[in-house]
């Protein structure tokens, strides 16, 4: 028994021993991994908030939406904080959330060989080449904002050219690295046109001028629209009544020409479900809609009569029909999709496309009247109302139907 | 008997525990001194990592405007204008225009210096000028890219006048 007791008693002193170095062995690697997982959990999440503040930065350049609506700049040729100066004020909505100040703004002159580039920056007072930093923060969401920069105006005189197409191109670059441009003056809408301005919609350009929009009279021969709008309807009153469609009761049926071009690579055949439609706007009713379906082209000598009175500008058409349209007959026109028949017949709205693709073809005049699809005889509206006029325009281009709708012009009729 | 298995005893049962407690006390000091060398390298390891990746997140430049300038028969001069909208310094070290180094020259209202690398602090823009080597067509596409010390670059392409 001694014995055993003084064994057992050697062997619990030799684990104390070890137990407590092998503990300490243990908590000391432990404490040094686990000094260096703090110090890498540390070090990430450091790099971790610099990327989510980044990311955020990021974000926020991405959501600059700078606009410049027309006209863009007005100026004035003297400055009263810079007597030497010539002063701009460009006008900036934004569109965005978030708000943007102006850096830096650059302006390239094409045409002129002394200041191609004009670098603008910042400042607090007025002087040439700078901008107004007072100005140059846009709020989010604020409309019209102006941004102002003088430019000098004595020794060099840098005035920038207002006439198209010798445009300026402004860039404005904000302190996110943003960059946003416009043309100044703004461009008109495509090329330019014989008179006028234009409409592009798809592969159509509508022409806005004074022969947009004529009427029949009795005899073939459309009147063109007289001052401020005025229409001489058969019989004609006189004077014609300024602003209104004169319709004489019985009301007469009404031809509409539109002048259309085509813009797009290849040919557009117009089809019979095209429509000017005029919707009525009676005082104390709802409206009836006056539908006016496309017609069949005229005849060559019907064409060549209204180029030579001038009641169509331009020259040529190469779309002739069979009939010269009056207002009580016009041809009927019978195109569909998928498979539009064009022949001598039943000719078609074939409007050639232009030498390139955004580029006008010839010119057309498009005949709406008929009161039916398909039908032959014209239209007419109710007299003493008001009508709002949209064009339908059904079309087959590269072998697919599309379609379009455009609000196209306001008309009145007389009593 | 008993003095004889005595004799047998090479060291003494208090000499091997102090044996055995010295060896294990030195194998000890050397896996904690190994631990913590490796522990230390991994820790100073991710620490400059993530530094350097840290620095370089922070980096943000854009070529906000390039100016074709002249393209005479012995002048084609191309100027690039660089903007620092990061939150650290950068160091600017190449220029690139389609796919050719090319150093800035020449001088300009804005040009911050003739030579690379360029420091851009904060905020700030530079103007570089650089030749082509030769006239370019109206129309033609130019490809330019400037490069910092820490991997970041901006880019752009442009349509020569």
């Amino acid at each position: 028994m001694t014995k055993m007791k003084k064994t057992r008693y050697r062997r619990f002193g030799r684990s104390g021993v070890s137990t407590m170095i092998g503990g300490i062995i243990i908590l000391t690697l432990f404490l040094t991994a686990l000094t260096a997982m703090v110090l890498i959990s540390q070090q990430y999440d450091r790099y971790q908030t610099i990327l989510d503040s980044m990311s955020q930065q990021d974000v926020d350049r991405l959501s600059e939406n700078l606009n410049f609506p027309y006209p863009g700049l007005s100026n004035s040729n003297s400055s009263a904080e810079c007597s030497s100066c010539i002063q701009y004020n460009m006008i900036v909505s934004n569109l965005s959330g978030v708000g943007t100040q102006v850096a830096r703004i650059y302006i390239t002159q094409p045409n002129s060989a002394a200041y191609p580039l004009i670098v603008l920056n910042p400042s607090s007072t007025a002087s040439p080449y700078t901008f107004s930093s007072g100005s140059s923060f846009i709020n989010p969401g604020e409309a019209s904002h102006q941004v102002i920069f003088w430019l000098p105006g004595v020794n060099p005189n840098i005035t920038l050219v207002s006439s198209y197409p010798e445009a300026n191109t402004i860039s404005v670059v904000t302190t996110r690295g943003r960059e946003f441009s416009f043309q100044w003056p703004f461009p008109p809408a495509g090329a330019a046109v014989p008179t006028g301005s234009t409409v592009d919609m798809g592969p159509f350009r509508i022409s806005i001028d004074p022969n947009m929009i004529t009427y029949t009279t009795t005899s073939p021969g459309p009147t063109s629209p007289g001052p401020a709008g005025c229409a001489n309807m058969d019989p004609s009153p006189t004077p014609c009544l300024a602003g209104g469609l004169y319709n004489p009761f019985p009301a007469k049926g009404i031809v509409f020409y539109v002048k259309l071009y085509n813009l797009g690579g290849s040919n557009i055949i117009l089809e019979d479900k095209s429509a000017l439609i005029a919707h009525q706007y009676p005082a104390t009713a709802a409206g009836n809609p006056f539908p006016f379906y496309v017609g069949q082209p005229m005849s060559q000598s019907c064409y060549n009569a209204y180029f030579a009175a001038s009641y169509f500008d331009g020259s040529w058409t190469n779309i002739q029909g069979n009939t010269c349209p009056t207002p009580s007959s016009i041809g009927g026109y019978n195109v569909t999709y998928p498979t539009p028949v064009c022949s001598v017949g039943n000719p078609c709205y074939n409007i050639p496309s232009g030498p390139a693709l955004g580029q006008p073809g010839q010119e057309e005049y498009v005949l709406f009247a008929a009161n039916q699809m398909r039908g032959t005889t014209p239209n007419t509206l109710a007299p003493s109302s008001t009508y709002e006029v949209s064009l339908a325009l059904y079309y087959i281009y590269n072998g697919y139907e599309y379609s379009m709708t455009l609000p196209l012009l306001d008309v009145s009729t007389g009593t | 008997m008993g003095r004889r298995a005595r004799r047998k005893l090479a060291v003494s049962t208090v000499v091997a525990n102090l044996l055995m407690i010295g060896l294990t006390l030195a194998l000890a000091a050397i896996l904690v001194a190994w631990a913590g060398t490796s522990f230390g390298s991994l820790s100073s390891g991710s620490q400059l990592f993530f530094a350097q990746r840290g620095e370089a997140l922070q980096e943000r430049l854009v070529i906000e405007n390039v100016f074709f300038s002249s393209n005479t028969a012995s002048n084609h001069t191309i100027m690039i204008f660089v903007r620092n909208v990061g939150e650290e310094q950068i160091s600017l070290v190449a220029i690139y225009v389609n796919g050719t180094s090319l150093s800035p020259t020449g001088s300009g209202g804005w040009l911050c210096t003739g030579s690379l690398p360029v420091t851009l602090v904060v905020g700030a823009v530079c103007e570089f000028s650089v030749q082509w080597g030769s006239t370019w067509v109206s129309g033609s596409l130019f490809d330019i890219i400037v490069t910092t010390a820490m991997g970041n670059r901006a880019t752009i392409t442009v349509e020569g006048p």
